[in-house]
């Protein structure tokens, strides 16, 4: 099998199975997702290079993977729907600081993942300081914090 | 992109019937990661039980043990026991297989080889009872016919498919 052929296989099977996988999979929220990829990566490698170690080939490879993904990118800028069924789209899990404990259980995410992301980019202490929580297509939590004087219903003496 | 909605504050491309039909289908994506699991493990894609195969000439003096499922640029073997054999014995094989697949290592090596037309002769010298091996590396994908004789006795023809 050539080159070409072999860089747009492992593109689309590993496309198929990461949105299989759910956007969270490599997300790298643990240390073992940044291991996890390390490994899928060198156990693709050695079917896409296929015992030929030429320059010729690694260059040819890259063309393909890079090609491919250009290919895609502006297939996607002409239908809206293909984008939507390659890159996934995004989800509300926090709306107007209520949790949709439905959406957060099929994307298996914890309060505990929205907290680490308000954390990290905040210093957020309590989940009551979040107005919007997002999970975005590339798996990443993003975070509209509640404005500082904005009324809160439940803590209201507070 | 223009397919941008407001929920609630903000403006995003949420979509909620698009986001459930997703779901649905990595559920049953995650039941075929199972299914291909488990397959795997029977030998679907090589390398186990479902893969081997042990086929017998008629008379009984050919018995060969082989995987009719191998991959592309992995080794597979032939195992083939004579249990009447003596003296000397030539192993026929067809040679379009030897095109298909590179001999790695024939196991004891063979006295000689004789090429004929469409096949290759490989003479051993055996007791009876004895087993000689041949490891390919398929270089080809695809479905592969295999015919493997003695020569001057039954010959045996042998599917095997090449997983790429």
């Amino acid at each position: 099998m050539d080159a070409i052929t072999r860089a747009v296989i492992v593109y689309l099977l590993l496309l198929l199975i990461f949105r299989i996988a759910g956007k969270r999979t490599l997300a790298q929220i643990t240390t073992f997702d940044l291991v996890l990829t390390l490994i899928i990566s060198e156990a693709v490698q050695q079917a896409m290079v296929d015992a030929d170690n030429s320059m010729t080939n690694a260059f040819l490879l890259v063309i393909g993977l890079v090609g491919f993904d250009i290919l895609i990118s502006l297939v996607k800028e002409r239908s809206p729907w293909l984008d939507r069924l390659i890159e996934g789209t995004p989800l509300v899990l926090i709306e107007k600081g209520k949790q949709h404990p439905k959406y957060m259980q099929r994307e298996r995410i914890a309060e505990n993942d929205i907290l680490h992301a308000a954390r990290a980019r905040f210093g957020t202490r309590t989940l009551e300081e979040i107005r919007y929580a997002v999970l975005e297509q590339d798996g990443e939590i993003t975070i509209v914090l509640k404005k500082k004087d904005e009324p809160d219903p439940e803590n209201s003496s507070y | 992109m223009s397919d941008l909605k407001r929920v609630s504050e903000i403006e995003i491309n949420q979509d909620l019937d698009f986001q459930r039909v997703e779901w649905r289908i990595q559920r049953i994506g995650w039941v075929f990661i199972v299914i291909i699991a488990l397959a795997s493990i029977a030998g679907a894609f090589g390398g186990g039980p479902l893969a081997h195969q042990t086929r017998s000439t008629s008379s009984g003096d050919l018995v060969i043990e082989y995987d009719r499922i191998a991959r592309h640029a992995a080794i597979t073997r032939f195992d083939l026991h004579t249990p009447r054999a003596q003296g000397e014995v030539g192993v026929v094989f067809s040679t379009d297989y030897l095109h298909q697949a590179e001999l790695r290592t024939v196991m004891p090596e063979p006295d000689r080889t004789e090429s004929g037309a469409g096949n290759t002769t490989f003479y051993f010298n055996l007791e009876p009872n004895a087993t000689v091996s041949f490891v390919f590396e398929p270089d080809d994908i695809g479905l592969r016919t295999i015919q493997i004789g003695l020569r001057g006795g039954s010959a045996l023809r042998l599917k095997q498919f090449v997983l790429p």
